[in-house]
């Protein structure tokens, strides 16, 4: 090693900075390691911890529903002409019929969802107690109806800190109405219901740049609904932000895409989707649920008209975010971490290793993996969920009903991946204590490491949540049901043969994360669909140390393979129907004939394809079935989970609606750093797709779908060297591993006759 | 985007309280680069920097060297309270990288604020060869007027690091020997504590836009204004 002091007396006149004796002093190894350096900056895990706090004694804050209002109360109203489909009606398109005759697209209530910074409590524990700067929403709940509060089991009583001092403060002030409100994370739910399109008003009332105390994040959002089946201009557009003081409406039809039972969804969540920041934005708090119910998912467990799910204070939604925190108990984030940021604490609906008081009953929990960058496998169990695991009783895959609900031991969830689960808790006793465990490691943001942890050396960072079982309230008891079949999956198509392919390898250059080697430009499409048609995508992780969770607005896609093989349905096999179209029915796997008389006579009435009376799992049993290890998702999902060479072909439709939607890595700080696309649903005149990467100009007329003037690439004082063309079917190309496109950019630019939208 | 002509316009006054001009500002810390022996002065923990600025954590104050020999602190030069612009390069690969057209081209959309109010790094990944006269020389011949980095090697490494500008166990394209992050480049404003990243090969209007989002703005005032969706034409 060279003196410094000799080193700085030689560079201190401005002439060569090594002279001689400093090359001597290196060998060509020591070169290339600095040219490009192995992985030797310390793990992100390796700063210095969040400061400890004693696990399970916070109460799980559990989001309020936010109250709709009148339309006609919005100042300024709405515009009906910015939205699509506004105040037109779908028709019900579902095979064999169904009701309603037709869904009615005009709002028929609105909400406003204002945007706020304040101080959250994730922990009673000092320093956390003094709150962390945060960003969410205002709610508000009235403590007389809010049921976590004076509730007939008085056990079940929520002391959220959070909840608390809001209630002291509503104590102190002279209002006279009797709910409260203050700023939450995660934002207040919201139920919508099938049939009544809502509006809702997103409104930026956060500080601006250079005011806002979460520094590290950008006051500038935009909230995506997401797998809402919604409008272009409704959907929360990584472009379409809005500043401190601007609001934006969303319009949301409430009706299954193509108008199609079948396409129904249950579970949802809003979440920013800044360009640049959606993984500082969310992570400073911006995320929130967006139920669905309809009028066989009522929301109302003594219905017997509906399914009869857990519902009301027994639906409990859980999004998971890990944070890390400074000394004074601040977040802190990084985003020079390219590869994906790692909190270590594991939060649940923004409170630190909480605990939840539970009802020996039937629960429904909504779990969603909220990121930024950390992969799940939880289980439940008592003392090892290893060897011990408490199966669970799976009812959706990310926002859709499975066609009937899958017993698991384990279950692995990407980010944004969502699973609904129900518990019966009425098999465990009172007093006992169960946990929720994660057994997937995860050592950077590139995915997990492959590696389980060991209950016996790691139960600290393994337990994430602990439910404690009570006795019902005298004279309660629990009707709930869960039934053993929901509704069938989407049909598609056939003939595949016919049908447009795409496929999007996921790699990294140059620092950058690429789909097909290309980066975010948010003027730019590359690929454009013709409404209403379905087409085949092929997703590719090109990489052997990282995984991607994609995902693909707009449109739930139907899982046609995995790797080369036909998708494996656990409980489904595909059966040819009557009238051409291939659907999957649900059947049985051979391994399973041996379980209760349940489960067979199920199994029995679902051959027939058609269905049948609803029919209950005896959840009393879920200890004595013999569940699956590992679920992954369901055959329809919206977020296609790519681990290290991977490959997995879908069937997607693009119905109703025209406009730009992206596609993008659900690593929310993959997709900062550029892993994302835009594609277009062109108009039905459109004669072909485009599979080809082509300006937006060149699509749409100016304005209509965000184009630029100022960025016009045909205006550009350069050129692009280099050229990429889009693969036209699957089988023409080889994975690549290193094609060399570097670095990534668009194709010259080719003058196809789009015809321009006709208005 | 939604027609954004506001791209710079809407530079606000900008920079407000930035601590412009790079004037060696005396303080406690200067003796110890240069009497301490270790090698790396930037990951030296004991001397604090008084008056830094919200991300003052993640650069190593580390010397380096501009184009014209010129010794600079990397975050207190250079960072501090500025919105600036880093991008990783070196004389020998740019060529293939062809990423400093682009940056000329920002260059242009910035004009003279390039450098006043906003500042554009250049920071070579091989020190070895591209030192102060073969940077200079290079910057002429491209006709940039930003800064381009050197300095010793190991202290260039520790910026690298902080900046996570390295292929972290990605295999590029090109090879180790060449993929070193630089289709990225980082963005920030040090004065408000916030970064981002962007393509360094972006559209030029894009990136320097993405410099408004950085700067300070006023707490609105009044109702909240309508941004969008905006009325289709019919």
């Amino acid at each position: 090693m060279i003196n410094r002091r000799n080193f700085l007396k030689v560079t201190a006149g401005g002439a060569g900075l090594l002279g001689p004796a400093s090359a001597m002093a290196y060998t060509p190894h020591d070169l290339l390691q600095y040219l490009c350096p192995p992985n030797n900056l310390p793990d992100q895990l390796a700063y210095e911890p969040s400061p400890p706090v004693r696990p399970f004694v916070t109460d799980l804050f559990i989001p309020p529903i936010l109250p709709s209002k009148p339309l006609s109360q919005l100042q300024p109203p709405a515009d009906p002409r910015a939205h699509q489909l506004w105040g037109q009606t779908v028709p019900n398109r579902t095979p064999g019929g169904g009701t309603p005759a037709s869904w009615d697209l005009t709002p028929q209530s609105a909400y406003e969802l204002k945007q706020k910074e304040f101080k959250w409590i994730y922990h009673t524990d000092a320093p956390y107690d003094k709150g962390t700067w945060s960003w969410g929403w205002q709610g508000s709940l009235d403590p007389q109806s809010y049921p976590y509060l004076n509730n007939k089991n008085a056990k079940v009583d929520n002391n959220n800190p959070n909840l608390l001092s809001a209630l002291a403060q509503a104590k102190q002030s002279s209002s006279t109405s009797t709910a409260i409100t203050f700023p939450m994370t995660p934002g207040p739910t919201i139920h919508a219901t099938y049939g009544k399109a809502l509006l809702v008003r997103q409104i930026n009332e956060l500080p601006p740049i250079g005011n806002s105390k979460a520094t590290f994040a950008l006051p500038s959002t935009t909230i995506h609904l997401h797998n809402g089946h919604q409008a272009s201009e409704s959907d929360g557009n990584p472009q379409d932000w809005i500043d401190s003081g601007e609001f934006w409406d969303h319009h949301y039809g409430l009706f299954p895409s193509g108008g199609n039972s079948h396409e129904k969804l249950s579970t949802l969540w809003y979440h920013d989707h800044r360009l640049d920041f959606t993984a500082s934005n969310v992570y400073a708090g911006l995320s929130g649920f967006f139920l669905y119910f309809d009028d066989e998912d009522t929301g109302d467990e003594t219905n017997p008209a509906g399914w009869q799910l857990p519902s009301g204070e027994f639906d409990i939604p859980l999004i998971f975010h890990d944070v890390k925190f400074d000394k004074d108990g601040q977040a802190v984030f990084n985003n020079f971490y390219t590869d994906g940021w790692l909190g270590d604490r594991i939060t649940i609906n923004r409170t630190i290793l909480p605990k939840l008081t539970v009802q020996r009953r039937k629960y429904r929990f909504r779990i969603l993996n909220g990121g930024p960058s950390r992969f799940y496998q939880f289980g439940l169990s008592q003392d090892d969920p290893i060897n011990n695991p408490f199966p669970v009783i799976i009812i959706t895959g990310d926002g859709n009903f499975l066609p009937e609900p899958v017993i698991a031991k384990h279950w692995f969830m990407s980010v944004a991946q969502r699973f609904d689960i129900v518990i019966d808790f009425s098999v465990f006793n009172d007093g006992d204590q169960i946990y929720l465990w994660n057994v997937l490691e995860q050592t950077n943001g590139k995915g997990p490491s492959g590696r389980q942890l060991d209950p016996k050396t790691d139960k600290e960072q393994m337990q994430v949540m602990r439910f404690d079982v009570v006795e019902m309230a005298d004279g309660e008891s629990d009707a709930s049901k869960v039934p053993t079949y929901f509704r069938s999956l989407p049909e598609i198509p056939a003939d595949l043969s016919t049908l447009n392919r795409r496929t999007w390898d996921f790699d990294y250059d140059g620092g950058l994360w690429t789909i097909n080697g290309l980066v975010m430009d948010p003027n730019r499409i590359d690929a454009g669909i013709v409404k209403n048609s379905t087409e085949i995508w092929t997703f590719r992780n090109t990489g052997n140390d990282w995984s991607h969770p994609v995902h693909i607005h707009f449109t739930e896609f139907m899982i046609l393979e995995i790797n080369g093989k036909p998708y494996p349905y656990h409980t489904f096999v595909v059966q040819e129907a009557e009238d051409g179209k291939y659907f999957y029915v649900a059947l049985p796997p051979p391994t399973r004939t041996s379980e209760s008389g349940v489960i067979a006579q199920r199994r029995s009435e679902s051959t027939s394809g058609t269905k049948m009376a609803v029919q209950y799992i005896d959840t009393g049993m879920q200890k004595e079935l013999t569940p699956i290890d590992l679920f992954m998702g369901g055959p329809r999902r919206d977020v296609a989970t790519i681990l290290p060479g991977d490959q997995i072909t879908a069937a997607l439709s693009f119905m109703d609606f025209e406009g730009r939607h992206v596609m993008h890595c659900h690593n929310v700080v993959h997709e900062d750093h550029a892993m994302m696309i835009r594609w277009d649903i062109l108009p039905e005149g459109q004669i072909t797709p485009i599979n080809e990467s082509v300006p937006a100009s060149q699509v749409w007329k100016a304005g209509l779908f965000g184009e630029t003037s100022t960025s016009d690439p045909n205006q550009r004082p350069y050129t692009f060297r280099h050229q990429e063309s889009r693969p036209a079917a699957a089988k023409d190309i080889e994975p690549s591993r290193g094609s060399g496109n570097f670095p990534p950019q668009a194709p010259p630019h080719t003058s196809p006759n789009y015809h321009q939208k006709s208005q | 985007m939604t027609n954004r002509r506001t791209v710079l316009t809407g530079f606000a006054a900008a920079v407000g309280g930035a601590a412009l001009g790079r004037a060696g500002t005396a303080n406690a810390c200067n003796s110890l680069w240069h009497e301490a022996e270790h090698d790396s002065p930037g990951t030296d923990s004991t001397c604090k920097l008084p008056h830094s600025g919200l991300t003052a954590d993640r650069f190593p104050n580390v010397l380096v060297l501009d184009q014209y020999g010129r010794k600079l602190r990397f975050y207190e030069d250079l960072i501090k309270h500025r919105t600036v612009m880093i991008q990783f390069m070196s004389t020998a690969t740019e060529g293939d990288l062809n990423t400093v057209a682009n940056l000329v081209q920002v260059q242009h959309v910035l004009g003279d604020r390039l450098g006043r109010d906003f500042y554009l790094y250049s920071i070579t990944v091989d020190p070895e060869t591209d030192t102060p006269p073969v940077l200079a020389q290079y910057a002429r011949r491209h006709g940039a007027r930003w800064s381009f980095l050197t300095g010793y090697p190991k202290d260039m490494q520790v910026i690298r690091d902080a900046l996570f500008f390295r292929p972290g166990g990605h295999h590029g394209h090109h090879g180790d020997s060449q993929d070193c992050s630089m289709g990225l480049m980082r963005y920030g404003n040090d004065a408000v504590g916030l970064w981002g990243a962007v393509p360094t090969r972006t559209a030029p209007e894009w990136i320097a836009e993405r410099l408004s989002w950085m700067q300070p703005r006023p707490v609105p005032q009044g109702a909240p204004r309508r941004r969008g969706p905006l009325p289709r034409q019919s």
